[in-house]
């Protein structure tokens, strides 16, 4: 729960994924906000809306010839399964191996180097650029908003769903292919706002901080409560077009 | 370390001595596909917009799943772990597609085809219409979410997994997996305000 934030940006969460001290909150702005009570009952119509696409006629049956293949493709998988381990030898390979695993686990815990990483080492990662996001390397792909908080000096990479000071000066990055438009929005705080917009100077697999000018891109959190950064495809997030690319969400913390 | 170790190597043999798929096993995944292929083959189509990659994506799951054995024979664990498997997949291959042709996937136009059986209704009750051309629209309209986002909000709503089961299956934690949807709720809201009465695009 955020103090201070407008129950409208609990909204998108109430009922169901609110917790008691927000939905009292919400509770108690519904009661006198004619507005916020129309766009409640919308909210509900879109998540109405996303259960009816998992029910008829919106599902999508496979056709014969697709259950086929899939029914081949699975006796295929689990006859070349069969065949890497059989009988004994399998329950004996569900045993040695983790055991194997964890013996080397225990290993690398013993002969770990020191972690702590020398500041004047040139190939330090500079703390922006692409990383993978919480998921896999295979994001590296996707189109993703990087963001770097400077913490005393120091810079460390963010994920969806981190807690960041209040008023904190967040640097961001992005993976925008080059010669793309596009644009940052900071959605929280009570307002929402373009932050940036410029084109983009990477491939999908390589990336790095925004500029506006020679300076590099950074946007204050809000004071507190939880807010977005979304990047979107064009200069102009509220043109008809506009393409959102990825959201990040954060939330701002008391400092 | 002691203590950590005598830890490791009793979740280990734990996991090592449980029992493996009994006969059944067989049996178990040919249910499984009865029960779950049509929820599953609608989550990808839906998710990555293309019925061709959405059909690559569900051979490779059900695959995966016959390497694994049903591991996970309760309803609510294999749903989640299916889903899990499910996403992986996708990822993989609309990864496979970016790689293919960046700018493709950035101008990818997220048109879905239009079901015949909603101009066939005009004898239905006025709501049951309405409900149905706000069912279309967002169909369309979840393009403009990210992957990921979009596949919380449709493993929420759609498949009716509980905030747990979403994030085991994508892999989050259930704070971001409510941050997700809710944000994935604001901002389809935001794009289908015109469907709200009285609303405009900037009130949602």
């Amino acid at each position: 729960m955020t103090p201070d934030l407008h129950p409208e940006e609990l909204l998108g969460r109430y009922p169901d994924l609110a917790d008691d001290a927000e939905r009292a909150q919400v509770e108690a702005h519904l009661a006198t906000c004619e507005r916020c009570r129309r766009l409640l009952a919308h909210l509900e119509r879109v998540g109405q809306a996303g259960g009816d696409l998992g029910r008829p006629p919106l599902t999508t049956a496979p056709s014969p010839d697709l259950v086929a293949r899939a029914k081949a493709r699975m006796a295929r998988a689990d006859e070349e399964e069969g065949q890497v381990v059989r009988g004994p030898w399998r329950r004996l390979g569900v045993v040695v191996v983790p055991l194997a695993v964890a013996a080397a686990a225990v290993l690398a815990l013993v002969l770990r180097p020191d972690p702590t990483p020398d500041p004047d080492d040139p190939s330090r990662d500079p703390g922006y650029g692409v990383k993978g996001d919480d998921d896999s390397a295979e994001d590296l792909s996707d189109l993703e908003l990087q963001l770097v908080l400077p913490v005393d000096g120091e810079a460390r990479l963010l994920f969806p769903g981190d807690d960041v000071p209040g008023g904190a000066n967040l640097l961001l990055g992005a993976v925008l292919a080059e010669g793309l438009t596009g644009s940052v929005v900071l959605d929280g705080g009570g307002a929402r706002r373009v932050v940036w917009t410029g084109r983009g100077n990477a491939t999908t697999d390589g990336g790095g901080a925004l500029f506006a000018g020679d300076e590099p891109v950074t946007v204050a959190a809000p004071e507190t409560g939880p807010f977005t950064l979304e990047l979107w495809l064009g200069d102009d997030p509220d043109a008809p077009d506009a393409r959102l690319l990825h959201e990040f969400p954060l939330d701002a913390v008391s400092k | 370390m002691l203590p950590l170790l005598a830890h490791l190597l009793l979740a280990v043999l734990q996991a090592a001595l449980a029992d493996e798929p009994g006969p059944g096993r067989k049996g178990g995944l040919e249910a499984a596909f009865e029960r779950y292929q049509v929820p599953l083959l609608t989550f990808l189509s839906h998710l990555m917009n293309d019925p061709a990659e959405a059909e690559d994506a569900f051979v490779e799951t059900w695959a995966r799943i016959a390497e694994r054995g049903t591991e996970y024979e309760e309803r609510g664990r294999f749903q989640a772990f299916l889903f899990q498997v499910a996403k992986r997949e996708a990822f993989r291959i609309l990864g496979r597609r970016a790689d293919r042709d960046s700018r493709d996937a950035l101008t990818w136009d997220g048109e879905v085809p239009e079901p015949s059986w909603l101009d066939a209704t005009p004898d239905d009750p006025a709501a049951e219409v309405e409900r149905a051309r706000t069912a279309r629209r967002l169909e369309r309209e979840l393009a403009v979410l990210s992957p990921e986002p979009r596949a919380c909000f449709l493993l929420y709503h759609s498949e009716g997994l509980t905030v747990p089961e979403v994030a085991e299956a994508t892999g989050l934690s259930p704070a971001t997996v409510k941050r997700r949807i809710g944000a994935a709720r604001r901002l389809l809201a935001r794009r289908l305000a015109d469907l709200a009465p009285g609303e405009g695009r900037d009130d949602a």
